[in-house]
């Protein structure tokens, strides 16, 4: 699978950015933008993902992570997330408060399931399930 | 921006939205609102599917974050 890098205005701007869009629990009318971010240990969205997805939180474990130079609560709850047309269950760290505008896909709970190809020089990425 | 996925046309439909919650669909914006929420509604309402994300205000919003 293969997909364009996303564009940002002109300010704050850059270049496009290696993000996916990504289908959490069964809100599959809400797609949620995601960095692919190969810096990243754990994969986060912001809390109100949670809400709209109907993710009860309850109980779940959590922990403070170090998201930008601060510190942000994540509550850990075992997720579907899909892109495209595949789907994985992985553990999914949302937190509050979130300081970005997308989530982030990081290695245990994305790069665990994919190969991964930045094709930065024409700004795509490429995505394939890990086999088996 | 030539050399962009888009030609920097998404860049261009997204700079009046800085700050905002848009629901996204392609290069247009279909709904924005300053509660994820409120769009969120909106696209159901409306039996509608998008990005729905809060547009990049500053650097720091666009970044990458090293979490650990």
């Amino acid at each position: 699978m293969t997909y364009p890098f996303v564009e940002l205005q002109r300010d704050p701007s850059g270049p496009p950015r290696p993000v996916l869009d990504v289908v959490v629990g069964e809100a599959s009318e809400v797609l949620v933008p995601c960095l692919v971010d190969s810096g990243a240990m754990n994969t986060l969205l912001p809390d109100w993902v949670a809400d709209l997805a109907g993710i009860d939180r309850t109980g779940a474990p959590t922990t403070t992570l170090g998201v930008g130079g601060s510190g942000v609560l994540a509550h850990l709850v075992p997720t579907v997330l899909t892109v495209g047309e595949h789907s994985w269950e992985a553990e999914v760290g949302f937190c509050d408060p979130w300081p970005g505008s997308w989530g982030l896909l990081g290695q245990h709970s994305f790069f665990r399931y994919f190969v991964v190809t930045f094709r930065t020089a024409d700004f795509k990425l490429e995505i394939a399930p890990v086999p088996g | 921006m030539a050399d962009w996925p888009h030609g920097g046309a998404e860049a261009a439909a997204l700079e009046p939205y800085k700050g905002r919650y848009v629901a996204q669909d392609g290069l247009e914006v279909l709904y924005d609102s300053d509660s994820p929420y409120d769009v969120v509604r909106w696209l159901r309402k409306n039996g509608l599917r998008a990005r729905v994300w809060k547009v990049p205000a500053t650097a720091e919003d666009a970044g990458s974050f090293l979490t650990w």
